[in-house]
């Protein structure tokens, strides 16, 4: 099948899986690259990662045209600094030489107006890829038609601890009081704390675990483990992720559903709880307790939406004091 | 809807209708062959036979969690898939029912576990305590001896909401300057969701759908993760072939 004919089948099998539901975020543990490189005899391990690049390319393209609004992939985890350091150097030098690609050609990000985030512990890179990472990430910050989020230095562990240590600092503050925290709250402290939760996880090359990737985020995700390796992953296997999706769709939103209704449950016995220990034993009549309740929800959510502020304006400074004046 | 839609759909209908013949057919096949060992070999039902198997294993996972979502109205075949694990050489297994009726009925459970094991075993059945994460910190001692195998049956509010409890447990602690912020790290928030449900090595997730259904997510971090049929489909051999697989899966831990 020439190009032409291969372009115009994959059209027309994108356009039938858009008659069903469509992930509106996937998640993607791009797995295999330095396999691939050994597979295919390459003299480094190296040329792997700088196929990944292209599949991820290749990928972001797939998922815009099928209609997923938001990509999270995970390229370099805070366990993969044990690697030796000329690997680590060399990631360290491509990420640097895609931002600038990014920057100045990539048509993908400026046709789909795709806004790329960072999501990890920065400040554990060297200076000069955070300064890189700072500027692509601001350069694409007021696109917002889709979303490429790349977690780099990152872990799952790491993000709910720092969550839980930005709470506890908020606690401090005064600006949060302990039973403030919620499962909502958490999600929103956490580095995806603008994303819905993907839909669709993907993990290439034939691993079957998470990695210490998105933990919190995929409990309720669908996942799919592939067996083939990043590089080697075609258009095919994407579809074949989302049709499996499309299968389980239907469960999944009911589990998330009962999920949501326990987590309100939780959320009103615990605001219940705060009236009743304030009132000290002294229980009003039921109407009366109902509105202490609701005034009380709401100046709840007004600490932790000024709380959340904080943490996301911290962040954005963090990063547009990276950028260089120019 | 114009007509290239209705043909569109039809044909997603389609390929979805094939891929789950597709899957029946494959299970169809894979329960033949599991029939057919079992007629040879007597598989699942012989303690001396299991325990052949567990010599040709290189690595048995200490901690194996079931992801349960069918509504399980008889414990018999539960407990079977429980006492195999057990002869293969797990220690504990969690059970995370995430319906959250399994809880309700520990002692329901125990039972039909105590019976599977004295048809395995015979009447040498090893001591096993089914119990919640709740009441399972007074046990650890017990199980560290090795002595006692450990059933742990949890529920959605052992999921994220026990993350919740921890960070609100830690904010206290900070407010009465028993804890500093500085000393909040990994191995800190480690050590408390860890105290009483340790990492499983080996996550099985039985229905055929592939989600973790708010299962403990700080534990899963590094598990490795597969999917079998419904639990009263089950046959020893689908156990056995996760059992290989977790065997010779090699861990890289990000080098």
């Amino acid at each position: 099948m020439d190009d032409n004919s291969s372009n115009w089948f994959r059209s027309v099998c994108c356009r039938i899986l858009q008659t069903g539901v469509v992930p509106k975020h996937v998640a993607i543990i791009m797995d295999g690259n330095r396999r691939f490189a050994k597979k295919m005899h390459y003299g480094k391990a190296f040329q792997g990662h700088v196929l990944g690049f292209e599949k991820l390319k290749e990928t972001l393209q797939w998922c815009l045209d099928l209609g997923v609004t938001e990509v999270t992939v995970y390229a370099f985890s805070i366990e993969n600094f044990k690697r030796s350091k000329e690997e680590v150097d060399g990631l360290m030098e491509l990420t640097k030489k895609k931002i600038a690609y990014l920057l100045e050609e990539s048509d993908v990000i400026a046709k789909h107006q795709v806004r790329v985030r960072a999501l990890g512990d920065l400040r554990r890179l060297p200076d000069d890829v955070m300064q890189f990472i700072a500027k692509g990430v601001n350069y694409t910050k007021h696109n917002t038609r889709a979303y490429l989020n790349v977690c780099y230095a990152y872990t799952s562990r790491h993000e709910m601890t720092e969550a839980i240590k930005e709470m506890a600092m908020g606690a401090q503050d005064g600006l949060l009081y302990p039973s403030d925290i919620s499962e909502d709250l958490i999600e929103q402290c956490l580095y995806t704390g603008d994303s819905p939760p993907p839909d669709l996880v993907v993990r290439t090359s034939g691993e079957v675990r998470l990695s210490d990737f998105l933990l919190w985020q995929s409990t309720y995700s669908h996942l799919c483990f592939q067996d083939v390796l990043w590089p080697e992953f075609s258009v095919w296997h994407f579809f074949s992720a989302v049709l499996s999706y499309q299968q389980s769709y239907a469960s999944i939103q009911q589990a998330r559903q009962e999920d949501r209704e326990r987590r309100d449950k939780h959320q009103y016995e615990s605001d219940l709880r705060s009236v009743l220990e304030q009132r000290q034993g002294d229980v009003p009549d039921a109407s009366l307790l109902e509105q202490m309740v609701k005034e009380h929800a709401e100046r709840r959510r007004e600490r932790q939406r000024t709380f959340v502020e904080r943490i996301r304006t911290s962040h954005a400074q963090f990063l547009e004091q990276l950028c260089p004046a120019n | 809807m114009g007509f290239a839609d209705i043909l569109a759909t039809l044909c997603l209908h389609s390929v979805h209708g094939v891929m789950r013949l597709k899957a029946s057919t494959t299970y169809a096949f894979t329960w033949l062959c599991s029939c057919l060992l079992y007629v040879v070999k007597h598989r699942g039902t012989k303690i001396e036979s299991i325990t052949c198997d567990v010599k040709t294993l290189r690595k048995i996972p200490l901690h194996t969690t079931f992801i349960v979502e069918e509504k399980l109205e008889y414990y018999e075949d539960l407990a079977r898939v429980v006492t195999w694990i057990f002869a293969l050489g797990g220690h504990v297994v969690s059970v995370y029912d995430s319906k959250g009726d399994l809880k309700k009925d520990l002692v329901g459970l125990r039972t039909a576990i105590v019976l599977q094991q004295g048809k395995l075993f015979g009447t040498a059945g090893p001591a096993v305590q089914v119990t919640t994460l709740q009441d399972a910190e007074s046990l650890n001692a017990l199980d560290k001896t090795g002595e006692l195998f450990l059933v742990l049956v949890l529920s959605p509010e052992d999921g994220r909401q026990h993350i919740v409890e921890t960070a609100v447990s830690v904010c206290k602690a900070v407010l009465q300057k028993r804890v500093k912020i500085e000393d909040i790290n990994i191995d800190f928030i480690d050590k408390k969701l860890t105290a009483t449900l340790s990492e499983p090595s080996l996550a099985i997730v039985f229905g055929g759908l592939h989600s973790l259904l708010g299962y403990p997510p700080w534990h899963l971090r590094v598990t490795e993760i597969h999917f079998l049929p419904e639990i009263r489909k089950l046959v020893y051999q689908d156990l056995y072939t996760v059992f290989q697989k977790y065997a010779n899966c090699q861990q890289r831990l990000g080098t």
